[in-house]
């Protein structure tokens, strides 16, 4: 949809801005042996630099969360084009990953300044992904409650629900889970941490493999999640295995659901209730070479949690994952 | 034999009491991944996800 780089007069980077509905990913690489995106891959490998959230106000998001103790990472810019402006400004999260505050009201562009359309002859059908749901942070040894302060005290999150190692652990490992949100809903943030287990968690597999706290994975909303799961294997994209006898005893757990059971198992689809309704979920392998980042599709009809019931499922094929690359 | 139940969206409405809305903040506006080869990325996720 949009396009940074050599032809826009921008000579360190080069970036892509694509979009499905209301998700904008940016891909960005360096374009100079100095530039210091070539650090943060040697470090990470490819992996998400930057959650942009949308606001009213980007000079005072930036000055209500530096002064409420938030490490600043860009000072508030306005940049404009004949298309309008737009103000931006950020802050340091967990790790390396930073938030920048956008401010878009009076910008019609493309993207935003500094960024061209891109148009392009093929344009693969889209996959029924609707909005991002919610983006899992993975945090070291004993840093998890900093990052539920972060959230709560410098960002106003309230704190949905928590986790511990008693609640999501199999034979293996455990792990913990806090779940931040915004006052609206729009926004959610759980935050992991590794617990102690007999063998290495995956969330210990990923700080390995990325050096560090980061982006663990990024759920995105389908309205049929049988349409996009199908859509996506066809197309190449790779999910854990679930084992059938998972399905064996999932109806007694979840009661009445819309879906077809044979066709949710023929895709490895996950079920789980809560008290408002239910969810159907399913996480990809990762996408990139290091076992770091993935993706979870996930439907909501009703449920506002986040699987709770899966947990151990979900794990357990991450560890048939982790088992075969030697780092369980 | 239907259940009902809607897809969940959210408006801007507070439903979390306990958030302390000073910012406030609308949604996720991008995500930005720094990558080896950005042509190539895009390509996968053009073809693969439908982006």
């Amino acid at each position: 949809m949009a396009y940074a780089g050599l032809e826009t007069g921008v000579k360190d980077r080069t970036s892509y801005v694509l979009q499905q509905d209301k998700i904008r990913l940016v891909l960005t690489t360096p374009m100079t042996p100095d530039s210091p995106i070539n650090e943060h891959i040697r470090e990470h490998g490819d992996g998400v630099k930057v959650i942009a959230l949308w606001v009213p106000d980007a000079r005072k998001a930036w000055e209500e969360t530096t002064k409420r103790g938030a490490k600043s990472f860009m000072e508030p810019i306005k940049e404009e084009d004949e298309h309008g402006y737009v103000v931006r400004s950020g802050i340091h999260t967990y790790g390396e990953t930073v938030h920048i505050f956008v401010e878009r009201n009076e910008y019609k562009g493309p993207f935003m300044p500094g960024y061209r359309a891109w148009k392009s002859h093929y344009n693969p059908p889209p996959t029924g992904l609707k909005f991002i749901d919610h983006m899992v942070g993975n945090v070291g040894w004993g840093e998890m409650n900093t990052w539920v302060d972060f959230y709560a005290r410098v960002m106003g999150f309230a704190q949905l629900v928590s986790f511990d190692d008693k609640d999501i652990s199999t034979d293996y490992t455990a792990l913990m889970s806090k779940l931040m949100r915004t006052g609206n809903g729009r926004l959610k943030f759980p935050i992991n941490a590794p617990a102690e287990g007999k063998k290495k968690s995956q969330i210990e597999e990923y700080i390995e493999f990325y050096n560090g706290a980061g982006v663990q994975h990024i759920a995105v909303a389908t309205n049929n999640i049988i349409e996009t799961v199908s859509a996506l294997k066809d197309r190449g994209v790779e999910f854990l295995y679930v084992p059938p006898t998972y399905y064996d005893d999932v109806l007694d757990r979840v009661g009445e659901i819309d879906e077809d059971l044979a066709v949710l198992k023929e895709h490895g689809v996950l079920v789980d209730r809560d008290d408002e309704g239910y969810l159907l979920q399913l996480c990809t392998k990762p996408v990139l070479d290091r076992p770091t980042m993935f993706f979870e599709i996930i439907q909501r009809k009703g449920a506002k949690s986040f699987g709770k019931g899966n947990f151990k499922a979900l794990f357990e094929a991450i560890e048939r994952e982790q088992e075969n690359r030697g780092t369980l | 034999m239907s259940t009902g139940l809607k897809d969940v969206d959210y408006s801007l409405e507070k439903i979390m009491q306990d958030a302390e809305d000073f910012l406030p903040l609308w949604g996720t506006d991008y995500v930005e991944l720094y990558v080896g080869n950005a042509k190539q990325s895009a390509h996968y996720y053009k073809t693969a996800w439908g982006f």
